[in-house]
């Protein structure tokens, strides 16, 4: 299973900034993922429009991942972590920076850890997510 | 949204968070492929799955955590927690035609340290779990 781009994992570079995606969270995008999950629409409704569900930070770090070629195409998802902070609302835009968490091999398996952090438009961070992956061997 | 509203006068360690049940389809994980711009050959391309260790196509890892999500907020009556802490393993994949079934069990009330803290399964049809883990919500 090779990865989409030939990166060698010995050239991942612990601690480098993969840089920053951005991405506007429009009513739309928030709809289209309620629709692929089937979570009810009506759940998600706040005094000011739709937030976005907490697990639809995935779709955003998924997101940037691609959009800064980070080379894990391939790659089984091993682990998540996440911390919600705030929630992050419809017509707002977030941006997501990528950092090269860790990398270590156990078990013959080489793994990466990349830390996400999404913010706002005033700055302030919506949630914070840490990926385990393994590379593909 | 500066804090968490949590009747926590009604959380007893024990108790189990509603099942959130959902049948997972090809056109899905397709449709997931496009919206996360993940189209990992694992996930979307038949012929590349079916000679990978997986022996066919597999759902996104993260399409389930919906749900799992969805089980902790049902408990709580609520569409989001701040200071949520989510702590995931994938134990096995989840394929299309899957039934997956998520929710938890409250492990922990800390007083003390002003959390609950709530074991996370997610199994499939066979009842076998295909991810776990650990969800901490603080009490405010």
């Amino acid at each position: 299973m090779a990865n989409l781009d030939g990166i060698d994992y010995k050239n991942l570079v612990v601690g480098k900034n993969m840089g920053t995606y951005q991405c506007n969270v429009s009513r739309e995008l928030i709809l289209n993922y309620i629709n692929n999950t089937g979570l009810d629409y009506e759940k998600f409704i706040l005094e000011n429009g739709l937030i976005a569900p907490a697990a639809m930070v995935f779709v955003f770090t998924l997101r940037a991942i691609f959009a800064n070629n980070i080379p894990i195409g391939g790659a089984v998802l091993a682990g998540h972590y996440l911390e919600c902070i705030e929630p992050i609302r419809e017509g707002r835009n977030v941006y997501i920076d990528v950092v090269i968490k860790d990398k270590y091999i156990k078990k013959e398996r080489k793994y990466v850890l990349l830390d996400f952090v999404v913010r706002g438009d005033d700055g302030n961070i919506n949630v914070v997510n840490t990926m385990r992956a393994i590379w593909p061997q | 949204m500066s804090g968490n509203i949590i009747d926590v006068s009604r959380v007893r360690i024990g108790d189990v968070t509603p099942d959130v049940k959902y049948a997972i389809t090809k056109d899905q994980i397709k449709d997931y492929a496009v919206l996360s711009t993940d189209n990992n050959p694992l996930h979307v391309d038949e012929e590349f799955a079916k000679d990978t260790m997986f022996k066919g196509i597999i759902a996104h890892g993260t399409i389930p955590l919906a749900y799992m999500f969805q089980s902790v907020y049902e408990y709580f009556k609520c569409a989001w927690l701040k200071g949520l802490k989510f702590e995931v393993k994938f134990i096995a994949p989840v394929r299309p035609g899957d039934i997956v079934v998520c929710n938890g069990q409250v492990k922990n009330v800390n007083a003390d340290q002003g959390n609950i803290v709530i074991d996370l399964y997610c199994m499939n049809q066979k009842n076998d779990k295909v991810i776990v883990g650990e969800a901490i919500v603080p009490m405010q």
